[in-house]
């Protein structure tokens, strides 16, 4: 038991991952650095998803996984500094937790925090170990920024409740076992206070999953639509009528994790199109680039910044919106530089230079609208960060069936 | 210079606007793009109505229509992406016609049963490259150093992917052969491309515009419609008012061209890109404003959007056509990269 041993020290601990991963893991290969995944093939993405769910499933058998969460739902219970250091080190190796990672860092501080015990009991081991896959059932078709106003209507009928609805922008959702799904379970009480936060078996009957095609022709989300599909009441998270509380929680780590993702800087890339064109002597376009390249510096301190205090378990020193802001507005001038610079050929040909210049060009509005517009993340900074007045007409007291839809 | 259309051109708009409404609906563009870009039916009816030799003299079947009547079904055409190089069509039969001698040729032309296209820069090794409607021209227009050439070929049909499903294609230009008229045609020809096309941009960026607003009178997010949110409306002023001075700097360099005016072909580089710029402020606008829906496949504001990246491309790098706006008001430019910023 992790109590008897001695504590390990953080060069003791790293030289005990570094040798696991050396054990089991594939060095890094030197990347194509032009390489856009798109995965427009369904096969692909569904072998993809697998991959990284068995990649989760060993990093937990190995205890790897949850370093930092309680050690009775399935973690190392240790010091934050253990995740960092795990981290760097899997940098330097091929595989990857890909979207069950992303889940677990979302929905997992949720659960830790909200659900009963039994429930983490039951679901952190699970998530921990990608055991079971869980896709975020959130958005409407009628409530985007605003989601609060959803309407998708559960209907409590004795030990279930019996949803009714439709959900869009639903990552990854034809893979996964479980969802977290948001509901209206209280329509007479104002908007905000009568939505629950529920787990669901995406194999329950009456739940339909459909792909959306993106700009790029990705497929990468899916509408789901839910009919007469039936949960156990035991399935809340939190109280019934509170979810609004436990959806804020994934919500905030879902844009710290849009934001901050580990990506190499399009700078690169750019400085390569530059130097192979002689844009880099060009005087306007050298300029814009190094413009970027300080954005690009700026953005990257900003996320140590915020997953330094995280680990800490501190207050962020600044709103995680900020970064989401940031990356947005560098995405566009990249996407932008990319096509300058790359002219007539950034246009056409199948080049993969080519591929992603235009990847690059349309990529920005994944990070400027999915996770929160640009807009709301601005309303959201002057209101919450700045002190400023909430614009005017919003009714947070009105009984959720009587706004206006 | 005049700042309004002319009842006749008034005239020529209303019957091309409701042509394109009624035969170019974004379901034509879709088609269009999942085939080679080019949509032949669309074309023939264009040529029932005229427009492929409507800017050509009434000596070789042309209407005999002004460069100005010509922008403003551009501006229509840019509106609804109609899937038909109309522009490069009837600047590349004009081209042929100034230099002369090609009567026949450009007889085919004005009626719309042979299909030319404007090569916007030199072949390199007998090879024009990304030739705009180079996959379905029959006569392909290309410029040298000397002037210009012209080479018909039998068109592949094959296009070179690109982001807006151009039907752009490399073509061989071997057989050109020179057309009379030098540089000053090759320039007039150029030119005329930069300001219909600054003109179709105007006509792209307004759609956008309009799709985006509509939109925002639909949508309601926080119990509003959401085009009562400052955010999104300041962004659609800002676009709308781009797009304003677009259209009055391209109608000017449409002008300009047309009365061989010494500043036409200044302005004619810099409505292409101020034009070019508006229409991508204002789709860029647009779609962020949609929402996810915008990033979508289905809603139209992302055909806009791809469209709006893509015709000034066809030129080149952007900072080239700045570049040779610059060397015009400045003479050209003699300083190295690295004294350009201190001097």
């Amino acid at each position: 038991m992790a109590e008897d041993q001695p504590v390990e020290s953080p060069e003791e601990f790293r030289t005990r991952v570094a040798a696991w991963y050396a054990a089991n893991a594939t060095p890094r290969q030197e990347t194509d650095p032009w390489a856009v995944n798109l995965q427009t093939d369904p096969a692909e993405a569904a072998k993809h998803f697998e991959t990284s769910r068995q990649w989760q499933a060993k990093l937990a058998d190995a205890g790897l996984m949850g370093l930092a969460w309680p050690a009775e739902y399935g973690g190392g219970g240790g010091p934050g500094w253990m995740t960092r250091i795990e981290r760097e080190i899997s940098r330097d190796y091929e595989e990857y937790t890909g979207f069950a990672g992303a889940t677990t860092a979302m929905l997992g501080p949720a659960l830790l925090r909200h659900a009963s015990e039994e429930q983490k009991q039951t679901f952190l081991p699970a998530l921990l170990s990608a055991r079971l896959t869980f896709c975020q059932l959130f958005s409407e078709p009628g409530a985007g920024s605003d989601l609060a106003s959803l309407g998708t209507r559960a209907v409590r009928d004795g030990d279930e409740f019996v949803l009714n609805g439709q959900k869009v922008w639903n990552s990854a959702a034809q893979f996964c076992d479980w969802a977290f799904v948001l509901v209206r379970t209280d329509p007479d009480a104002p908007k905000h206070r009568g939505i629950t936060f529920l787990l669901l078996d995406m194999k329950s009957p009456g739940v339909e999953v459909r792909p959306l095609v993106q700009i790029n022709r990705a497929t990468h989300f899916n509408e789901v639509f839910l009919t007469d599909v039936r949960v156990p009441v035991a399935n809340v998270i939190g109280e019934i009528n509170e979810g609004w509380s436990v959806a804020r929680t994934v919500l905030a780590n879902e844009a710290a994790f849009i934001g901050g993702g580990p990506k190499a800087p399009a700078s690169d890339n750019l400085r390569s199109l530059a130097r192979e064109s002689g844009a880099d002597k060009h005087p306007v376009l050298r300029q814009s680039l190094a413009d970027l390249i300080t954005r690009e510096r700026v953005v990257g301190w900003m996320g140590e910044q915020i997953q330094a205090a995280i680990r800490r378990g501190e207050m962020p020193p600044m709103d995680p919106g900020l970064i989401k802001l940031m990356t947005a507005d560098i995405r566009a001038r990249s996407g932008t530089l990319a096509m300058e610079l790359r002219g007539a050929a950034g246009l056409a040909g199948d080049e993969p230079e080519t591929f992603w210049a235009q990847s690059e060009l349309v990529g920005r509005f994944a990070i400027s609208i999915g996770g929160g517009t640009n807009e709301v993340l601005r309303n959201n900074l002057g209101e919450r960060a700045l002190g400023l007045p909430r614009e005017p007409g919003f009714s947070k007291d009105q009984p959720w069936k009587d706004i206006p839809r | 210079m005049r700042t309004r259309l002319s009842d006749d051109e008034l005239a020529v708009r209303d019957a091309f606007q409701s042509f394109f409404q009624n035969e170019c609906s974004p379901a034509v563009v879709r088609a269009a793009a999942e085939d080679t870009g080019f949509d032949p039916h669309l074309w023939e009816a264009l040529a029932a109505m005229g427009a492929p030799g409507m800017a050509l003299a009434e000596s070789v079947g042309g209407a005999e229509a002004t460069l100005s009547d010509l922008a403003v079904v551009a501006e229509v055409a840019g509106a609804h992406l109609a899937p038909v190089p109309l522009i490069e069509h009837a600047v590349a039969a004009r081209a042929i016609h100034r230099a002369g001698g090609h009567d026949d040729l450009v007889g085919e032309l004005a009626a719309g049963t042979k299909l030319a296209t404007l090569a916007l820069r030199p072949p390199i090794d007998q090879t024009a490259r990304l030739v705009p409607a180079g996959a379905v021209a029959d006569v392909v227009v290309v410029p040298t150093v000397d002037g210009l050439m012209v080479s018909e070929g039998t068109p592949s049909k094959l296009r070179i992917p690109n982001t807006a499903d151009l039907p752009l294609a490399d073509r061989d230009v071997s057989n050109a052969a020179p057309l009379s008229g030098g540089t000053t045609n090759r320039e007039q020809a150029l030119d005329e491309w930069r300001a219909l096309t600054a003109v179709a941009y105007v006509g792209l960026a307004r759609q956008a515009i309009e799709i985006g607003v509509n939109y925002a009178k639909e949508r309601t997010q926080f119990d509003v419609l959401i085009g009562t949110f400052q955010a999104l409306q300041h962004g659609y002023a800002d676009a709308a008012t781009q797009v304003e001075g677009g259209r009055l700097l391209a109608y000017r360099a449409v002008w300009a061209l047309e009365t061989g005016q010494p500043d036409g072909s200044r302005l004619a580089g810099m409505a292409l890109l101020f034009a070019a710029q508006a229409a991508r402020f204002a789709t860029d606008r647009s779609l962020q404003y949609h929402g996810g829906y915008g990033f979508s496949e289905e809603y139209d504001i992302q055909l806009f959007h791809r469209h709006a990246t893509a015709w000034t491309l066809q030129l080149g790098e952007p900072a080239l056509e700045y570049a040779r706006l610059a060397d015009a008001e400045f003479g050209a430019r003699t300083v190295s990269a690295d004294q350009g910023g201190a001097a």
